[in-house]
């Protein structure tokens, strides 16, 4: 039976080649962007590679400090004190990482200034983030402790700034510090792994922040399994409540959250305050987006289907007036849909790693890398079968109606 | 023959609905697009009040708050002026084509018309770094030294806001506390035309610029803005920076370019408008798509029809215009119901004043005839093909 | 009125070539009433349709009321069918989407006519084959008899001057049949010329002159 629908689908495909070709072609372009924007929210909130420990580590970047009588507010990133005071103790913690968001700095070199992102980081950053180290060696507890003025730089970074020359040892001027080179990593971009430059957190030129409960820090705590996790998430949490305050007239209470990266994603887009940050409101956003973005192609199929099955109203009727069942009928018509849709599915799916290998070539969002995996497959493949199912169930629910006589005579 | 294809057209309008659904809400998206990017447009023509080719900015960052210490500021002043590439300095708030901005509530002396302000703190030599002129009035100096009100100076717009047919020059404003305290009084003492600190795509808001003088106030100036002269190189900037670090060591600077700023601020600004023009393309590609099929199949369908027309005397031109026509026909109705749910925003001034009736008009054309050119190019082939039909062939139609 | 000299008409589907006409030598007169006869497949639409301009002629000449055609350019012979001949046929060919007087001013369309004077003029061939009440109704509202009249007031609401009609009563059962005919007969006596094309040979009897047709050729 199953092959005796194949063959009908695919003599059905072949009457019309034109149309089941614009057919095709609309899949696939709608299965395309799908499924590159799959990958892409794939690799941001399930990364591998340089965040690959992303199960087991949660990250921070604001804190909301709040007055128990008066309205003031604010929301801001951690300050060095904050993170030291009260992150690196916890219990549950194995690592806990400072590290500054990427700043844009000004490299002076001879005749020529470019701009870079910085990052200022501690060692353990570099315990907890697994960077690719393609020459010398990463900032360390030493480095730290003696506030060396010394700099990691990325591949990119290091060719453009000493063209031709041997990277190690190289000096620099950032915004009028000098800095020497000691190592060079692969180029990432990720959340916390995104910068040009990296220098230790204490190359400053003043070690103030070190008494800033407000700064422009952000933290990343590593517990020692995947498990911890939600144990370490309540200590962060509760760790708030002890916060003490420099001025407490101005504000005396604080929160923070140990967030995921599909968490921390949710809280900032959201301004969520939730403990879990409204994670599953954010995925549910996203798939009813995706579901809208299929609207419009699916609408396409169905008038396109609806159309193709009126052409059929014969052979259905012939088959209805030989015992078929509304249900089998049903089945055949949304099987040969699903079909297509499959065939497009996996044109779709070569498009979509081309596409993101030109993205990752063509520098719009720079250091992109992308890593196409199974999960991503299982994904493409379900919408390509909600698709389906989709844009076929309807003119085959139209269709199945038809009194025989009336199929047979081929009005409708 | 235009009411008689209307009488088809409506007689198949259940037919017809779902691709008039896509037609309308292609064309509400592609409306969308141009009536964003006619508003750009709009606001680009829209002058800023200042400079920026030969201005600089540097800001200044310290672990701690700025003290507003005059000694300090007096030394930068001296030491950037020593510089020959240096020919203004002046210090503000914050600068210009960054996103920082500061908002306030501000009422007339007798605490009406409360007003939410945009303002900056700017030096008195402010005015001849970012080579501003004053439309009215002047600009503040040393002479409002002692003053019983601060001296500020506002927009146009501001101006007709608070003081319609009056002169605003010497008018007084309070800042608005909620009662705490005492709020700040201020004196205008100039109007300039416009001034957008955002650059040239900023919405015009109401503006003013309050004098700040170094020792005075709690408040630091966090930025440096000077005026170079024409033609510095940008490497500049080192020796800058190393002049800056010779007075203060232990504060970073931050120093761009305005042209540098304004550019990537532009750059920004129109991120969104490239994003939805990409997601636009996507969705007209697939409107064409469907309409192309739905087309070439309905004249499938019509095929005995168009025998019949053969049959009684028209000939293939006419079948042709008439599969057009009609196509014409669905879109502009599509179009109608949309346009009538669009003009909604504009006479009810949702979105104020980005929504003009200028920008409308030119969106909607616009948008119309996008559509059109996408229906005309979608009929060509099934209408060619349905007028090459003979009528014998098309009669006899199995 | 109508004369066809030495026609031949050849179709070609695919790799086989049949030869549907051969050689006809026809005349129809002004105000005759003539019914072409044969079994099935015999040509006799074929010839219908040449003699209506549907189709061209694989070979030879074709003259309509006195002036030969003179190319088979498709807007030279619309506008010669548009305005010498109505069409009739088997399965009548209405629009579904429009209601009877819509349809019946169809022809008038394509000749420039102000729809006023559309209007009236469908209304008045619509009551001249008794159908006035019905102007608003849609076709499949309307009997098979009713829906051909509805045809035949098509036909001849631009006062064409033959009228061709391909098994008119094919569809319709005996008394709707004569109902039928007896229009035709009708319009017949008023002045019309009426080419026929039937398998019924009582109704072919109706007619001024009987031409048979075997097998792409004339038979005596």
């Amino acid at each position: 039976m199953f092959r005796h629908y194949l063959l009908t689908a695919y003599k059905v495909f072949m009457r019309r080649k034109l149309f089941t070709a614009i057919n095709l072609l609309c899949i696939v372009l709608t299965l395309v962007v799908l499924m590159v924007v799959t990958a892409l929210l794939q690799n941001t909130f399930y990364p591998t590679g340089v965040e690959g420990k992303s199960e087991r580590f949660v990250q921070m970047i604001m804190m909301e400090s709040t007055h128990t009588e008066k309205t003031a507010r604010r929301q801001g990133t951690l300050g060095y004190k904050l993170i030291d005071q009260y992150l690196k103790p916890l219990k549950n913690a194995e690592l806990v990482a400072a590290t500054s968001f990427p700043q844009s700095v000004s490299i002076y070199q001879e005749g020529r200034v470019s701009d870079q992102l910085m990052r200022l980081t501690d060692a353990e950053y570099w315990q907890i983030l697994d960077f690719k180290v393609v020459s010398g060696r990463v900032i360390n507890a030493d480095d730290v402790a003696q506030g060396r003025m010394v700099a990691v730089l990325n591949e990119s970074t290091a060719r453009k700034l000493f063209p031709g020359q041997p990277y190690l040892g190289q000096k620099f001027s950032a915004n009028g510090q000098t800095f020497t080179v000691i190592g060079v990593v692969q180029d990432e971009m990720h959340v916390n792994a995104f910068a040009d430059i990296w220098t230790p957190i204490s190359a400053q030129p003043s070690s103030d922040y070190k008494n800033n409960l407000f700064g422009g820090f952000g933290a990343i705590i590593m517990a020692r399994q995947p498990e911890d996790l939600p144990a370490l998430k309540k200590e962060i949490m509760e760790a708030a409540k002890r916060v003490q305050f420099d001025d407490p007239n101005f504000f005396n209470t604080a929160r923070f959250w140990g967030d995921s990266k599909l968490a921390l994603f949710s809280r900032t887009l959201l301004s969520s305050r939730a403990e879990d940050g409204d994670a599953g409101t954010l995925l549910t956003i996203i798939v009813v987006l995706m579901l809208l973005f299929m609207a419009l192609p699916a609408l396409n199929l169905i008038n396109l289907n609806v159309g193709r099955i009126m052409e059929r109203s014969s052979e259905i009727g012939v088959r209805k007036a030989f015992g078929a069942t509304s249900r089998q009928l049903i089945a055949q018509l949304v099987l040969e849909n699903v079909l297509l849709c499959l065939i497009g599915g996996a044109i779709g799916l070569a498009g979509a790693a081309a596409v993101l290998w030109w993205l990752e070539g063509s520098g719009i969002i720079p250091y992109l890398k992308v890593h196409l995996n199974l999960t991503v497959f299982g994904y493409g493949l379900l919408i390509t079968l909600v698709f389906g199912v989709l844009s076929g169930v309807i003119p085959a629910w139209k269709m199945s109606r038809l009194a025989p006589v009336h199929a047979l005579k081929g009005n409708a | 023959m235009l009411r008689h294809l209307l009488k088809l057209i409506w007689k198949r309008k259940s037919r017809n609905m779902m691709l008039s659904l896509e037609i309308l809400l292609a064309f509400l998206v592609v409306f969308a697009i141009v009536a964003f990017g006619l508003r750009y447009w709009q606001l680009y023509q829209l002058p800023t009040g200042h400079d920026w080719k030969n201005q600089w900015s540097v800001s200044i960052r310290a672990a701690q708050d700025l003290p507003n210490d005059p000694a300090i500021y007096d030394q930068l002043k001296r030491g950037l002026l020593d510089l020959p590439e240096v020919e203004s300095v002046a210090f503000s708030s914050f600068g210009t084509y960054e996103m920082s901005r500061w908002t306030e509530e501000y009422t007339l002396p007798d605490g009406s018309h409360e007003l939410t302000i945009d303002g900056m703190g700017v030096s008195d030599e402010y005015f001849a770094t970012m080579g501003m002129r004053v439309a009215q009035g002047r600009f503040f100096s040393s002479m409002d030294d002692n003053a019983d009100a601060a001296p500020a100076v506002i927009n146009r717009r501001l101006a007709d806001k608070w003081f319609p047919g009056k002169n605003p020059i010497g008018q007084l404003y309070v800042q608005q506390t909620r009662g705490k305290s005492e709020g700040q009084r201020y004196r205008v003492t100039g109007v300039v035309e416009q001034f957008r600190s955002h650059g040239e795509y900023m919405d015009p808001v109401d503006f003013m610029l309050s004098r700040w003088i170094p020792g005075v106030g709690k408040e630091a100036a966090n930025n440096i803005m000077l005026k170079l002269r024409p033609g510095t190189p940008r490497i500049f900037e080192a020796r800058l920076n190393a002049r800056l670090k010779q007075i203060r060591n232990d504060w970073t600077y931050i120093i761009t370019t305005q042209a540098d700023a304004r550019a990537s601020m532009l750059k920004t600004q129109t991120i969104p408008l490239v994003i939805l023009a990409v997601i636009a393309a996507f969705l007209l590609v697939m409107v064409a798509f469907g309409l192309f099929g739905v087309l070439w199949q309905n004249t499938t369908q019509r095929i005995p029809e168009i025998g019949l027309r053969r049959a009684l005397g028209a000939d293939a031109g006419a079948i042709y215009r008439q599969i057009i026509a009609e196509q014409f026909l669905l879109s502009t109705g599509a179009m109608l119901i949309a346009l009538l749910l669009l003009v909604q925003l504009p006479l009810t001034g949702v979105f104020g004043e980005t929504l003009n009736w200028a920008v409308f008009g030119g969106a909607a054309v616009l948008s119309a005839s996008v559509i059109y050119l996408l229906s005309l190019l979608c009929s060509l082939y099934p209408g060619w093909r349905a007028a090459r039909l003979s009528p014998t062939q098309a009669l006899h139609y199995e | 009125m109508i004369r066809l000299n030495k026609v031949s008409k050849t179709y070609q589907t695919d790799k086989v070539q049949t030869l549907a006409l051969k050689d006809i030598d026809l005349h129809v007169q002004k105000s005759e009433f003539v019914s072409i006869m044969g079994p099935s497949g015999c040509g006799k639409s074929t010839l219908l349709n040449l003699i209506g301009l549907l189709d061209a002629p694989g070979s030879g000449s074709i003259q309509v009321a006195g002036t030969p055609v003179a190319s088979y350019k498709d807007k030279y012979v619309a506008k010669l069918r548009n305005t010498t001949f109505g069409f009739i046929f088997q399965s009548f060919h209405l629009i579904n989407d429009l209601r009877v007087i819509d349809n019946v001013e169809l022809p008038l369309l394509y000749r420039n006519v102000s729809a006023k004077k559309r209007q009236r003029l469908a209304r008045e061939a619509l009551e001249k084959v008794g159908l006035g009440a019905r102007m608003h109704h849609y076709p499949n509202q309307l009997s098979g008899g009713q829906q051909q009249r509805v045809a035949i007031a098509r036909a001849i609401v631009g006062q064409p001057q033959v009228l061709l009609a391909d098994e008119p009563t094919g569809n319709l059962d005996s008394k709707m049949g004569q109902e039928v005919m007896d229009i035709l007969l009708q319009l017949h006596r008023e002045g019309t010329t009426i080419v026929m094309v039937t398998h019924n040979e009582q109704e072919a009897n109706q007619a001024n002159r009987i031409i048979r047709v075997f097998d792409g050729q004339l038979v005596a």
